[in-house]
């Protein structure tokens, strides 16, 4: 045991510390950071959603969807929005007095006008575009600030979402579309059958998604970075020499290759732990029991019917299975090095392999978007992500496992 | 002599060769993933080329203050940091308005598929051989620069005629490799891209159109000097070429400059990330002198390799930023190296 502790002690000496923190800082400054900032804005636009969450749990039911009166809340923002461009000079000097006739008169556009009027309408549209979204009017009041057209644009979503998911000829477009892909097939069957009735935030899935991918590539390539020199370092300078004909002779790459792995894993684990501290502090905890499975503006937003607790648990999963692989991928190629310039020289086909893989293949995960799902299984199987992470990891420890037993038979020098 | 062998040590390892052989299969792969889903010439046609085959003069009469604003609006931009993308748009005025003089025949560059094929070359190709070759280069310097240290006859050929001078010949002999690495990845690889993509581009027509669809927008494509697609494409090789050269010369200056092969690694990632992450956040506003300066940098002229020598987007504010980028940035490692080669004359032997 103190052999495998004075191998950790090697993998983690001072100075891969702090270069390790020298990368999260960048990472979290330049990236994560805005990546947290642009969740909480994309929430200030589900207020109404949120609402129905706090009120009715994890589902929404037909009644508790009559009851909540999506159409009725919009005939009252739609009389905010009227009062609003009536009581406006800009609106009423071009005889716009409500927001159907602004409508109206943006649907007419600029046909049949020549060159200079284009450009006039051009301008006063996006003037009164501005005008409409401004937060001016209402900075009195803290508890709504998304304007009256913004909350009618949320609105009209979630009208979309929970009353018409069903009418929705583009679903039905979709289900023709995705009918030789059996597992959207699937998907979009469930879906039916329950309503659309899950009250998951729109924009959790892709937030999380987009998040995992930067955490996930992070961690793989810095596991990549911190397993490989020490390895090397024996060989470089002839020290494996001297732990073969000590009593732990070649049993020792077993205690370093376990060392390599459970740094890998245990590596991994704290990074993912550490980030998503910032997204439990914006408030993604409290969704943890709400269904993955929807469908919103005719788009197939998930594929699988797991709450948001066990897709983050699973996303966790595949970055701490791709660490592992990619410790022992590193492991095999620090053993076949004599120096540390020969691993740089292999480490770094393997980091980018692994970031085009992730890329590639595990982003977008359990959405019918993901490259691997769609364009080359073709939607014919379930979670493939998922199956490539254990895979990758299963061959990557047999990989390492067959060299290490072909080690006890090998030429000392070779 | 020295050259030679050093040349040779360089060109027959394995592992470099290996990655040489990587880069171009890569190349193949992601070329033959296009073919494959290259649409047929039927649908490529956009209303915009249509547009662009008309007998009109497109340049005559168009205003680049019209794109400036565009950019303002898009990325709401206010104050100086407007002025700046406004005063770089009137100084490509005059280019649109000689372009117009000549009085050319319509310019037909975008029209039909070969937008297809010029988003593939310039945009996406171009853009994936020069990050190859660049990281070829690093490599190939870093290696050069450690090769006596790894294989312990630092002090032998530092007890040479030679002395610690062989740093210098190993310089001239990473550029020279990078550049024979360089021209593989490159050669092969627009070999494999006209071998597949079998289509005549009108070489000799200006590259300036009206649509430019490699950026993916609706606005003009024009370059700040008149090229002919040919010229175009020989001059985007040479900064690619540029680039790989100016990344040899960062490999080199951290193999010199830091005694360990580890640190010096760790200090050419760490410096390459940061060029990515503070280019891509919102740390630096759009329009401001300091991101068009940062975005001077290598990870960002590979990123933008479809808009060079055209204006840059809003992003830059600079006429002709890539040739601006290497050099500045030649200049600022060259001096790193010779800094790192004074070191190395009275560092220690340990």
């Amino acid at each position: 045991m103190s052999l495998f502790f004075c191998e950790w002690k090697k993998i983690w000496n001072w100075r891969v510390v702090g270069l390790l923190f020298t990368f999260a800082a960048l990472m979290w400054f330049l990236v994560l950071k805005v990546d947290v900032q642009n969740y909480k804005t994309l929430m200030t636009s589900a207020h109404y959603q949120r609402e129905m969450f706090e009120k009715y749990g994890t589902t929404l039911e037909v009644e508790e969807l009559d009851e909540y009166d999506i159409p009725g809340k919009m005939t009252a923002v739609e009389e905010e929005l009227d009062n609003q461009i009536s009581s406006d000079m800009l609106f009423t000097n071009h005889g716009i007095h409500t927001y159907k006739e602004y409508q109206t008169f943006m649907a007419n556009g600029m046909d049949g006008m020549d060159e200079q009027a284009a450009e006039r309408f051009f301008k006063l549209a996006s003037q009164m575009d501005e005008q409409l979204w401004s937060n001016e009017t209402r900075k009195g009041s803290q508890k709504l600030l998304v304007p009256p057209v913004g909350r009618l644009e949320m609105l009209a979503e979630l009208q979309n979402r929970y009353a018409h998911y069903e009418q929705s000829s583009a679903l039905h477009g979709l289900t023709r579309e995705n009918q030789n892909h059996p597992v959207a097939a699937e998907a979009i069957r469930k879906i039916q059958s329950k309503h659309n009735n899950s009250l998951v935030p729109t924009a959790l899935q892709g937030s999380v998604s987009r998040y995992a991918s930067v955490v996930g590539v992070s961690a793989i390539l810095m596991t990549i970075l911190i397993v490989s020199p020490s390895l090397t370092r024996d060989r470089a300078r002839n020290v494996y020499l001297l732990q073969y004909s000590s009593a732990a002779g070649r049993r020792i790459l077993w205690i370093q290759l376990a060392a390599a792995v459970s740094s890998a894993c245990i590596f991994s684990l704290v990074v993912i732990a550490v980030s998503a501290i910032p997204l439990l502090a914006a408030g993604m905890g409290d969704y943890f029991g709400v269904s993955m499975l929807f469908t919103s503006y005719s788009s197939l937003v998930f594929l699988y019917e797991i709450t948001f607790a066990q897709y983050v648990l699973l996303l966790a999963g595949m970055i701490i299975l791709l660490c592992a692989a990619a410790a022992c991928f590193t492991f095999v190629l620090a053993r076949f090095s004599t120096n540390i310039m020969n691993t740089i020289l292999k480490i770094v086909p393997l980091g980018l392999a692994f970031w085009i893989l992730y890329l590639g293949a595990i982003s977008d995960t359990f959405t019918p978007f993901n490259m691997l799902f769609s364009s080359v299984l073709h939607g014919r199987m379930v979670m493939p992500e998922l199956i490539l992470c254990v895979v990758l990891a299963v061959v990557g420890v047999l990989t390492v496992v067959s060299i290490l037993v072909r080690e006890r038979k090998t030429d000392v020098s070779s | 002599m020295v050259y030679r062998y050093e040349l040779k040590k360089l060109l027959l390892s394995p592992l470099l060769l290996t990655l040489t052989l990587l880069c171009v299969l890569a190349n193949l792969t992601f070329l033959l993933v296009e073919h494959d889903n290259a649409p047929s010439p039927r649908q490529t046609n956009r209303p915009e080329d249509v547009l662009a085959a008309q007998d009109a003069s497109i340049f005559d009469g168009y205003s680049a203050a019209s794109i400036a604003e565009s950019y303002i609006r898009w990325y709401r931009l206010e104050g100086t940091n407007a002025e700046h993308v406004r005063a770089k748009y009137d100084a490509l005025q005059p280019v649109i308005d000689r372009k117009a003089a000549a009085d050319e025949k319509p310019q037909l560059h975008f029209s039909g598929q070969v937008s297809d094929v010029h988003v593939l070359l310039f945009g996406k190709l171009l853009k994936f051989f020069s990050q190859e070759v660049g990281l070829l280069a690093l490599l190939t310097a870093l290696l050069s620069a450690v090769y006596e240290q790894m294989r312990g006859t630092e002090s032998i050929v530092y007890a040479s005629r030679v002395g610690r001078q062989v740093q210098l010949t190993k310089l001239w002999v990473t550029l020279s490799a990078s550049a024979v690495l360089s021209l593989m990845v490159i050669g092969c690889s627009l070999l494999i891209f006209f071998a597949l993509f079998d289509f005549a581009i009108p070489w000799q027509a200006d590259v300036s159109s009206v649509f430019d669809h490699a950026l993916g927008e609706t606005k003009p494509f024009i370059t700040w000097n008149d090229l002919t697609v040919a010229e175009y494409l020989w001059a985007s090789l040479g900064i690619s070429m540029g680039l790989a050269w100016l990344c040899a010369l960062i490999g080199f200056a951290a193999g010199t400059g830091f005694r360990s092969v580890y640190a010096a690694f760790g200090a050419c990632v760490l410096l390459f990330t940061a060029f990515d992450l503070v280019a891509r956040s919102s740390l630096l506003p759009v329009g401001s002198m300091l991101k068009s300066a940062w975005g001077l940098n290598p990870m960002w002229l590979w990123k933008n390799s479809g808009t060079w020598f055209t204006d840059g987007r809003a992003e830059m504010l600079w006429a002709n930023f890539e040739r601006l980028g290497l050099c500045a940035y030649s200049i600022l490692f060259a001096s790193a190296v010779w800094g790192a080669y004074h070191l190395l004359r009275r560092r220690e032997i340990h």
